[in-house]
């Protein structure tokens, strides 16, 4: 069973005005069982409305969301004790400490105060979970918010920026938490901008734009959708090198002291043939390959241009 | 639904708002209780001083007969009927009208905290936060209610009970707790019941609106212009509709003093069918809008 099945999304807003503005435009998403999922998308790209609609807090045009094999619109409510999320910003009560807030959420599922004491342990805030929330920095506020997340000991949680406000520390324990998560056999799926933070966190991805999927697959699966036709090759003498490649009809150019030469990864046997051939041997021959930023940029652009 | 009617029983109870405003009440009612007991004399010296006083009223009065609008005839009657009785002593028979006094604001605060409750909800936007735990809003919804509810009356119960006994030193030490017998007690009891239904009615109201309009400053604004304006209006160019009127059977209902077309008991039955179409209405938009 997936964990999270979305078939045909569609969400329009419509304005006083009479127009509507489409939000989420036929996405297909699924989403398998444990690990850590990446929901990449720009601003605008309808990553919280998916979020929304598949927590019931917005009702779709069109189209289903299943979650844990439930229609978010109907069957939502026998599920969601196994289900922990975080919406945007973290919904807390200002007034009331931040154990305060977790008790209070804990009492709807008649969880143990052992509970709040362990979630609150697992995100690091032991020593000011009796102040008021409206004197936590954001970073801590989001604390909170991940520890209300995980209150409910969720089978499938779902994430919208975790890493937003928190310092490089809280952004690598955030990290190690998401995998621990996923490794134990939970499914997180997590939205976020932080593309390297998905690169280094996630098993598998799926990038947004526009309202609709342009890409979802392992993360080194999408990596190689954005791998160039590009191969570095480094050698001492490289003008020589350059000519040589040109010669064999491989077009290369010097860029910072490498040779780029523009022919598929699994070529590579041919420039190292055609350099070898005149005594020129490679200290280092390599595929280049884009990281996720790039990818993301190029597939977004492509939708962007497109539409 | 036990679970989430009791967390939302703790989180209103736990309001700043609620505990600070209770404060308050309760200073209040402690002044009102001190200076009532200063006030309050039931030396022989006092009481003779006041009978003295009112015997010399009586006979001012007396001594106008056919004039100055009293009458010449059977004056002596009239003038005991008009002159004041000027008792130093607090009685405490005499709670009733103080304590309906009290309701109205007692009800406005209960509005107040009903409306604020759910305000809070939108502005903090842990609505949101509370349907990824409970996403059946029937339940969210009457588990608020109820809350609200059952809060405003026990908690207008209770101050209207804290007020009682701060005065009844007054009375006791300093005053007059004579005529209390089983009858006053039971209308005093039925007064102060009767108070705290209305101030849940009140909490009800206020959170209905704040649900519709999704802030605590709307629902506030739309309970004053109604109030202010909406029925000042129709009693001033539609005095028949004024049975219908939410303040008027408020009064009747509060007071027990038949004033309406319809009965005491029919005012609190219109009141349970209009707080029952405003949850109804709040219901409508709550059960499908989107929540962020």
């Amino acid at each position: 069973m997936e964990s999270i099945e979305i078939t045909g999304l569609r969400k329009e807003y419509r304005r006083l005005r009479g127009d509507r503005t489409v939000a989420l435009d036929g996405l297909d998403l699924s989403v398998g069982t444990g690990g850590v999922f990446g929901f990449l998308g720009p601003n605008g790209s309808g990553k919280t409305t998916t979020i929304r609609c598949l927590l019931g807090l917005a009702t779709p045009t069109a189209g289903v969301c299943r979650v844990l094999g439930q229609d978010s619109a109907s069957g939502l409510a026998s599920v969601i004790d196994r289900i922990g999320a975080l919406v945007e910003a973290p919904a807390l009560f200002p007034t009331f400490s931040g154990r305060r807030n977790l008790e209070l959420l804990a009492g709807i599922h008649r969880l143990p105060k052992t509970r709040v004491d362990e979630v609150i342990e697992t995100v690091g805030l032991e020593t000011r979970q009796k102040d008021l929330v409206k004197g936590y920095s954001l970073g801590m506020r989001q604390r909170l918010g991940i520890a209300a997340a995980l209150l409910k000991d969720p089978q499938l949680l779902i994430l919208d920026e975790p890493a937003n406000g928190l310092d490089p520390a809280g952004i690598k324990q955030v990290r190690g938490l998401l995998k621990r998560l996923g490794e134990e056999g939970r499914t997180v799926f997590v939205s976020s901008h932080l593309l390297t933070e998905v690169q280094q966190t996630c098993d598998h991805v799926a990038i947004l734009a526009r309202g609709r999927c342009v890409a979802t697959g392992p993360v080194n699966e999408v990596l190689s959708k954005g791998r160039s036709n590009v191969m570095s090759v480094r050698l001492k003498d490289l003008e020589a090198g350059r000519l040589v490649l040109n010669a064999a009809g491989i077009a290369s150019t010097i860029v910072d002291g490498v040779i780029r030469a523009e022919v598929d990864a699994s070529d590579g046997e041919r420039i190292a043939r055609a350099l070898a051939a005149h005594d020129l041997f490679p200290s280092e021959l390599r595929a280049e390959e884009m990281d996720l930023e790039t990818v993301f940029l190029e597939l977004t652009d492509t939708v962007e241009v497109a539409a | 639904m036990k679970d989430l009617l009791r967390v939302e029983l703790r989180r209103l109870t736990s309001r700043r708002l609620f505990r600070g405003v209770s404060f308050l009440v309760i200073i209040g009612f402690i002044v009102a209780g001190t200076i009532t007991f200063f006030i309050s004399n039931d030396s022989p010296q006092a009481l003779a001083t006041a009978q003295a006083k009112h015997r010399a009223e009586i006979a001012g009065c007396l001594a106008d007969a056919g004039r100055d609008g009293v009458p010449s005839v059977g004056t002596e009657g009239w003038c005991e009927r008009h002159v004041e009785t000027s008792d130093p002593r607090f009685h405490f028979k005499d709670m009733e009208w103080p304590l309906l006094t009290l309701g109205l604001p007692l009800m406005m605060l209960a509005w107040l905290i009903g409306a604020s409750y759910v305000g809070a909800d939108w502005h903090h936007r842990t609505m949101m936060a509370h349907l990824t735990w409970e996403p059946r809003r029937g339940r969210v919804l009457l588990s608020k209610a109820i809350a609200v509810s059952i809060t405003a009356f026990f908690w207008i119960l209770a101050l209207e009970m804290i007020f009682s006994a701060l005065m009844w030193p007054a009375a006791f030490f300093r005053g007059s707790t004579a005529g209390l017998d089983a009858a006053w007690w039971s209308h005093y009891a039925l007064d102060v019941a009767r108070l705290g239904g209305l101030a849940g009615f009140a909490g009800l109201l206020g959170f209905s609106l704040a649900l519709v309009g999704r802030n605590t400053a709307a629902a506030l604004g739309v309970g004053f212009a109604y109030l202010a304006v909406v029925e000042g209006l129709v009693r001033g160019f539609k005095p028949s509709w004024s049975d219908w009127l939410i303040g008027d059977n408020i009064g009747q209902f509060a007071t027990w003093d038949r004033v309406l077309g319809h009965s005491q008991t029919g005012s609190g039955l219109l009141l349970t069918a209009y707080i029952a179409l405003a949850v109804a209405i709040a219901w409508l938009f709550f059960r499908k809008r989107e929540v962020a």
